[in-house]
């Protein structure tokens, strides 16, 4: 989908379907929103649960927020905007992201956590575009997981490691089902046109999952299925190319 | 105090959804996957259903199908409350129209005041049947 090939029609559909795709993915939060804010108007509203929904509310808004950063990102990809490129440290980008995404991941009682295997070698990447992905993909996947079964409470790793190709690994997972290669395929040529383009994703949990495949083939490999300590999950592949090696 | 099963995907808006309900005295046991939700409706006989119909791996309408195809479940009153909206469903071979919906509410246009409303309206026709 990184159409940088300059063909305009192309580019206008993209953007068509990262349009439709935007405010499919955005409802969600301004429904949270809204729905918060009718139930504190119910009369004899505590002072805790006030507190609480407050600080819900500022969650919703930051996922809202983020969601429109990583559609600028993919629409400037679109446009065949070159990227700049710095030396990143995949893990510091994971526990960024992870810290951003905690709160949020508390309100579907989920418990985020980073787990980067051995050490990895710092990578070309460009960071905003990379923490954008994993931000976008991680928020849908605590979304997807917390809406395939109901449970006291659910684990979402955000994860690298180093496969015996010598690529890097890095992406979300988690026990969410139905995140393969095939629904991905299928979902990448619906996405803008069908409101469910991964049918075991809920409503608004499929656009985030395809935005960050696009960041992510926009600067390495899209995403695709992946293992991690025996949870599944989608990951994109860092080429040996953009993997840096410093000689001490 | 009746009994209103809520099925709905999002656990951030279903909480919202309980508690208003909830505080106009109803009861809400809230299922998040459909197979859970039938076995709700067997184990817990719920007077009414508000039914969301974009949900992980099977849709709403799916369920509605399975619910009315069973005798006893023919005339529980359902409410669809979802980001659907019903001239989308109009484009796919989904119908609605042999299933029996009290209401139709779509999201982005109706808040939860609404629904409420919708809830009491549709348990006052019961009640008077």
């Amino acid at each position: 989908m990184s159409s940088r090939t300059g063909n305009e029609p192309d580019q206008l559909e993209l953007q068509r379907r990262l349009l439709a795709a935007l405010s499919d993915d955005l409802s969600l939060p301004l429904l949270q929103i809204r729905t918060t804010i009718e139930s504190l108007k119910r009369p004899g509203v505590k002072a805790d649960l006030l507190e609480a929904r407050t600080r819900s509310l500022a969650s919703h808004v930051e996922t809202g927020l983020q969601l429109v950063e990583a559609y600028r990102l993919a629409l400037r990809a679109s446009d065949g905007a070159q990227l700049q490129l710095e030396p990143v440290t995949i893990s510091s980008v994971l526990n960024d992201v992870a810290q951003e995404l905690d709160p949020y991941a508390k309100q579907y009682a989920t418990k985020l956590e980073v787990d980067v295997t051995g050490r990895l070698s710092p990578v070309l990447a460009n960071k905003a575009t990379l923490s954008a992905a994993m931000q976008c993909l991680g928020a849908s996947i605590i979304r997807a997981q917390a809406a395939q079964s109901r449970r006291k409470g659910y684990r979402v790793l955000l994860a690298a490691h180093r496969a015996p190709d010598n690529l890097i690994t890095t992406g979300v997972f988690s026990n969410t089902e139905g995140l393969t290669d095939h629904a991905l395929r299928s979902a990448r040529g619906l996405v803008g046109k069908a409101r469910q383009p991964i049918p075991a994703l809920p409503a608004g949990s499929a656009s985030g999952v395809l935005i960050a495949d696009m960041l992510c083939a926009v600067m390495w490999q899209p995403l695709r299925q992946a293992a991690h300590r025996q949870l599944h999950g989608l990951a994109t592949v860092v080429p040996v190319t953009s993997q840096l090696r410093f000689v001490g | 105090m009746s009994q209103i099963l809520l099925i709905e995907s999002d656990r951030l808006l279903a909480s919202n959804i309980t508690e208003v309900v909830q505080g106009s005295g109803h009861r809400v046991k809230w299922q998040v996957d459909l197979q859970s939700a039938i076995e709700s409706v067997d184990a817990q006989h719920p007077d009414l259903i508000i039914l969301d119909l974009m949900l992980a791996g099977r849709s709403g309408a799916e369920f509605l199908y399975e619910l009315r195809s069973y005798p006893e479940w023919q005339s529980l009153p359902v409410i669809i409350f979802s980001d659907v909206a019903r001239a989308d469903l109009a484009d796919s071979s989904i119908s609605l129209e042999d299933l029996a919906i009290s209401q139709f509410l779509y999201k982005p246009t109706s808040s939860l005041n609404d629904l409420l409303q919708a809830v009491n309206q549709a348990l006052s026709v019961v009640t008077k049947n």
